[in-house]
């Protein structure tokens, strides 16, 4: 459990002295009242006298009065505070002292810091997190009374949990002490960040350095510090400063040993639709990859594949290579309709350092028939293989029974076409003719159905580009057709690059993938909307080749090639059948993609007018309730959650319907490499500092000096007492 | 080396006499006390005017013979002096609710010590043949005791002093106004009190009196807390005649409060000052001496006075 501390306190070394201080300012006010309530009976005779002097001196010996009990009651705060070793920011002192030492703690609290590290005191395994609980205490311990402190935790979202300057020992040992590892990803980027963003604040630096000291304690993953270009930066930027100051400015501690065994289920995923009926069945295909992040081999690990808990296929891995991927295709035989979650599980793998990733989930979502409307140009259909030949053959290869229900019409009839009824229209080179068709077409997808659109030689650029603007339906504009000329320019192909859509990772991960060796002889030349258009693959020659955008609540894809063999020889493919079924499943928003989430992200669904009077729930396991928000999302409603802090299926209840979401720990995590020193130090010029846990003793001593001000304080109450003794004789003794 | 104090003398100090019950035995004492001291008693041979002589006869006192008729008759005479027996004095005591106050530190309260004075003044007078009168107040004068010389008189006085204050405000004016109504001219009053009423009034009251031709001597007893103020820490003050409650801390209000008496009684002086009337300021843990000595000055004057006359007069 992380414990969030209040970034706004006071700088006192201790701060109960502090407030025991700022208590005592009540003393001389409650002792004058009881001496009120305690008075002497006297009777007298000279009364006018009194009564004289009394009545012409009320106002000032009420005055007096009030300036020696303020004076008393000051003393006392001010003795509080002082003993409390308080301290000015040095920005405050304007350069009247010397800058202190603020020494920020980051702690990576991430999935991976799981992973066992070895045998503990007790004999209990200890993980790598504990080696960094202990190596930061240790720090802790080693650093100076007076050097301030503050925490910060790696994993996604990053969290402060002791974001501001503190003194508090007892303080920072509890917080550190509560910590425990999390199932979220590590975010260093913004760990780093945030120990910046502390040390600008924390006025314990020179105006104008980010100078301090950053301890980072990680198992600094290989793959993350020779690939994350924005921590990079930041570790530069960061050890930049402090090397200003003369001194090292970010030590990282490694708590991890460079070499771990593990093994996990990478991947669980649902390659594409149904193949075959089965009494109101779909059977899918799933594939499930498993990784062996160490050197050696392992054998006799075994897969097991459950669908709702029920095991539907299990698998023997005999060898899994040092290094190896190995991915095992399972057919599952899935319920027609409804949210349903799958589970691989990875078992009998000994010596596995990290048990975090032998689960994986996979949310899929099946609601029958998607009903696809196919437009082209007609009067051609019956000449030969055309567009909407091709994709009704890859979307429905059996007709009636498949996951995919298509139509095809001509351009001249869509206005006939009741568009409502389908979930995705395709349009193959063709534009609607009428306003009216083009209106309908575009409030269709407005409300949530799904466009698709492919080149063509007789493509209307004029009608296409009525469909282009600001807010026009499609996110690119049609620039006409541009002739490849392989004499000159080569070949152009689908160019793998960094696809990180969900829609093109699944293809560009798959190397034999025969998407990428179709020649394009002919391509549509598209400019993606600054705002709204996102290019998911582009060809070999840097132009645009899926570019997705949304309209409303519907989604939209435009493709720069043909959906037939005339421009390129892509619909021949075997993968064309994937790309088109995991495109219709897109653009429909019939896929399940979208619920399959990592620790740290949120569950977000959108929810219909209908469902949007009813009460929303979310649901861990064992009937856990989770807070849900709603909140107007384009018109509509979206249920959100906070962020998901544990793997698992959630289920989420709105009206009628019980939607599965399935939050996994990120792939990467599995990866315990860590990165050798040598890495670490060429990740940044700048002077760090590597040290292993076992060796934070040698840190953390270096400057003592801060800017505490409660000598001078002393003084202040040593005047305020001279004064307070000097008004108590002048006003006649007042108590 | 400290000088042994006389045995008698010791009887002017307050605190000794404030042990001793009687106040008949306290008066003469402090009197007896006040002759044997060290000071030149105005009584031997100033207060006594030459009459005539006669012949020697055994048994007189040779200290009066008239040594120089011897010489020129060779026979013994014997000076005979004629007594004064012409000075009227009225005592004239505050008996209000005020003069009941006695604080911690005093030795007694302000009417003890103002009875004593009383007592001892009477004592004093009727010793040298004066007539002495009485007379208590409060707002009013409540007891009046004409003037006598007779030796015996001295008991009615000390019986109306024992009685102690009463319950009654202080209000000079009115019993001035009214005591110079009722004597004659030329008499010697001698007002003791706190004189805690109105200074105003108190002086118009003088002026009645001294417009009479009466000798006056204002005897102004204060407790020594009332001109200190030597209380600390919240106090309620509960005023003695019937004038409220008062809560403050008397600390805060000393140094103003002392202003306050002091400049009562420098205003009071200056204005008896310009009467030609006797302010003597005392509290009660000063000397009874003050007030004998204040006495015997004043009539010391008045008889040189008088004598200046006879002679101016032939």
């Amino acid at each position: 459990m992380v414990v969030l501390v209040s970034q706004w306190f006071w700088p006192f070394v201790h701060p109960a002295l502090a407030a025991a201080g700022a208590a005592c300012v009540a003393i001389p006010f409650v002792i004058h009242l009881i001496n009120l309530r305690r008075y002497k009976r006297v009777p007298w005779a000279a009364m006018r006298f009194l009564r004289s002097a009394s009545r012409r001196g009320a106002r000032r010996v009420r005055i007096e009065r009030w300036a020696l009990l303020l004076l008393r009651a000051m003393v006392l705060l001010l003795f509080g505070l002082a003993i409390a070793r308080p301290y000015f920011p040095f920005s405050a002192l304007g350069g009247l002292a010397d800058s202190g030492v603020h020494r920020v703690l980051v702690i990576d609290d991430s999935a991976s810091m799981f992973a066992r590290a070895g045998e503990g005191d007790t004999g209990v395994p200890s993980t790598r997190f504990d080696l960094a609980r202990a190596a930061a205490l240790s720090l802790l311990k080693n650093f100076a009374d007076t050097d301030a402190v503050s925490v910060v935790t790696l994993s996604r979202p990053v969290t402060r949990v002791i974001g501001y300057a503190s003194f508090d020992r007892r303080r920072l040992v509890d917080a550190i002490e509560e910590l425990s590892p999390r199932q979220g990803s590590a975010d260093f980027a913004g760990g780093l960040r945030a120990a910046r963003e502390i040390l600008a604040d924390g006025g314990f630096v020179r105006s104008g350095d980010e100078g301090g000291t950053v301890y980072m304690l990680s198992d600094f993953p290989a793959s993350v510090f020779s690939a994350d270009a924005e921590a990079r930066g930041e570790v530069a930027s960061l050890g930049k400063a402090a090397g200003a100051l003369g001194e090292t400015g970010l030590v990282l501690v490694r708590c991890a040993s460079i070499v771990a065994p593990n093994v996990g289920v990478v991947a669980l995923q649902v390659a594409d639709g149904g193949v075959t009926p089965s009494r109101g069945r779909l059977a899918r295909r799933v594939e499930v990859a498993v990784r062996n992040f160490d050197r050696n081999a392992v054998r006799g690990a075994r897969l097991k594949l459950l669908l709702d808990d029920r095991v539907i296929g299990r698998a023997r891995l005999d060898s899994l290579g040092g290094g190896e991927t190995v991915v095992t295709r399972f057919t599952a035989d899935t319920p027609r309709t409804g949210s349903h979650v799958l589970k691989a599980i990875l078992e009998s793998v000994t010596d596995d350092a990290f048990e975090l990733d032998d689960l994986r989930y996979a949310a899929i979502e099946q609601d029958g028939p998607i009903r696809v409307l196919v437009v082209d140009r007609g009067e051609e259909r019956e000449t030969g293989w055309r567009a909407s030949r091709y994709l009704s053959t890859a979307l429905s290869p059996r007709g009636a029974g498949d996951a995919f229900e298509v139509r095809a019409t001509a351009v001249h009839d869509l206005g006939l076409e009741p568009l409502g009824e389908y979930d995705v229209m395709v349009l193959c080179g063709v534009t609607p003719r009428s306003a009216e068709a083009r209106d309908s077409l575009a409030d269709s997808v407005r409300a949530g159905q799904g466009l698709l659109v492919f080149g063509a030689d007789d493509i209307d650029r004029d009608g296409n580009a009525m469909l282009f603007g600001g807010d026009g339906l499609l996110p690119v504009r049609l620039d006409g057709v541009i002739e490849v000329d392989e004499s000159t320019s080569g070949p152009v192909y689908l160019a793998r690059g960094q696809a990180v859509h969900p829609l093109a990772a699944g293809i560009a991960s798959d190397a034999e993938s025969g998407l990428f060796r179709a020649r394009m002889h002919r391509i549509l030349s598209l400019t993606p909307h600054a705002a709204r258009g996102e290019t998911i693959l582009s060809f070999t020659n840097g132009r645009p080749a899926i570019v997705t955008g949304r309209y409303g609540a519907g989604r939209v894809l435009v493709f720069g090639f043909s959906a037939d063999m005339s421009w390129t020889n892509l619909p021949a493919k075997g993968d064309f059948v994937s790309l088109m079924v995991t495109a219709a499943h897109y653009v429909a928003q019939a896929d399940a993609s979208f619920r399959n989430i990592l620790v740290g992200d949120a569950v977000r669904e959108r929810i219909t007018a209908a469902e949007s009077s009813s009460p929303v729930r979310l649901e861990f396991e064992r009937g856990r309730d989770l807070s849900v928000r709603l909140i107007p999302d384009e018109g509509g409603l979206v249920s959100e959650s906070d962020r998901l802090e544990e793997r698992g299926v959630y289920v989420l209840t709105t009206g009628e319907r019980k939607i599965r979401w399935a939050v996994n720990v990120d792939s990467a995590e599995s990866d315990l490499r860590s990165a050798d020193e040598e890495t670490l130090r060429a990740s940044t010029d700048a002077p760090i500092r590597v040290v292993e846990s076992s060796k934070v003793e040698s840190v953390g001593t270096s400057r003592q000096s801060f800017n505490e001000v409660g000598a001078s304080m002393l003084l202040l109450v040593l005047a305020a007492v001279v004064l307070e003794t000097w008004m108590a004789t002048r006003f006649g003794g007042l108590r | 080396m400290p000088q042994p104090v006389p045995t008698h003398h010791k009887f002017l100090d307050p605190r000794v006499l404030a042990k001793i019950s009687g106040l008949e035995l306290r008066a003469r004492l402090a009197v007896e006390g006040f002759r044997v001291g060290g000071h030149a008693s105005p009584y031997q041979g100033v207060s006594v005017e030459f009459a005539d002589h006669r012949s020697y006869v055994q048994g007189d006192d040779i200290r009066h013979v008239d040594w120089k008729l011897y010489a020129r008759t060779d026979k013994y005479y014997i000076k005979q002096y004629e007594e004064e027996t012409n000075l009227s004095c009225v005592l004239v005591v505050d008996c209000s609710a005020s003069m009941g106050y006695q604080s911690p530190a005093a030795p007694m309260s302000k009417h003890d010590f103002a009875a004593s004075v009383a007592a001892s003044l009477a004592y004093l007078a009727l010793q040298q043949g004066d007539a002495v009168g009485m007379a208590l107040f409060d707002q009013a004068i409540t007891h009046f005791i004409k003037p006598s010389s007779h030796p015996g008189h001295w008991k009615t006085l000390t019986g109306a002093l024992a009685r102690g204050p009463g319950p009654g405000k202080t209000g000079v004016r009115a019993v001035l106004d009214d005591l110079a109504e009722r004597m004659g001219r030329r008499t010697l009053v001698i007002v003791i009190s706190d004189l805690f009423d109105d200074p105003d009034e108190t002086i118009l009251g003088l002026k009645h009196l001294r417009y009479l031709k009466n000798d006056v001597i204002m005897c102004n007893v204060w407790d020594p807390a009332e001109l200190t103020l030597p209380f600390d820490g919240p106090t309620l003050f509960d005023g003695l005649e019937g004038s409220g409650r008062l809560m403050v801390e008397p600390q805060a209000f000393r140094q103003r409060y002392t202003r306050e008496v002091e400049s009562f009684i420098a205003s009071l002086r200056g204005q008896c000052r310009k009467m030609h009337v006797d302010f003597v300021p005392f509290d009660t843990s000063h000397g009874l001496d003050v007030a004998i000595s204040a006495y015997l000055a004043t009539r010391a004057a008045r008889i040189r006075s008088r004598s200046s006359r006879v002679l101016g007069g032939g």
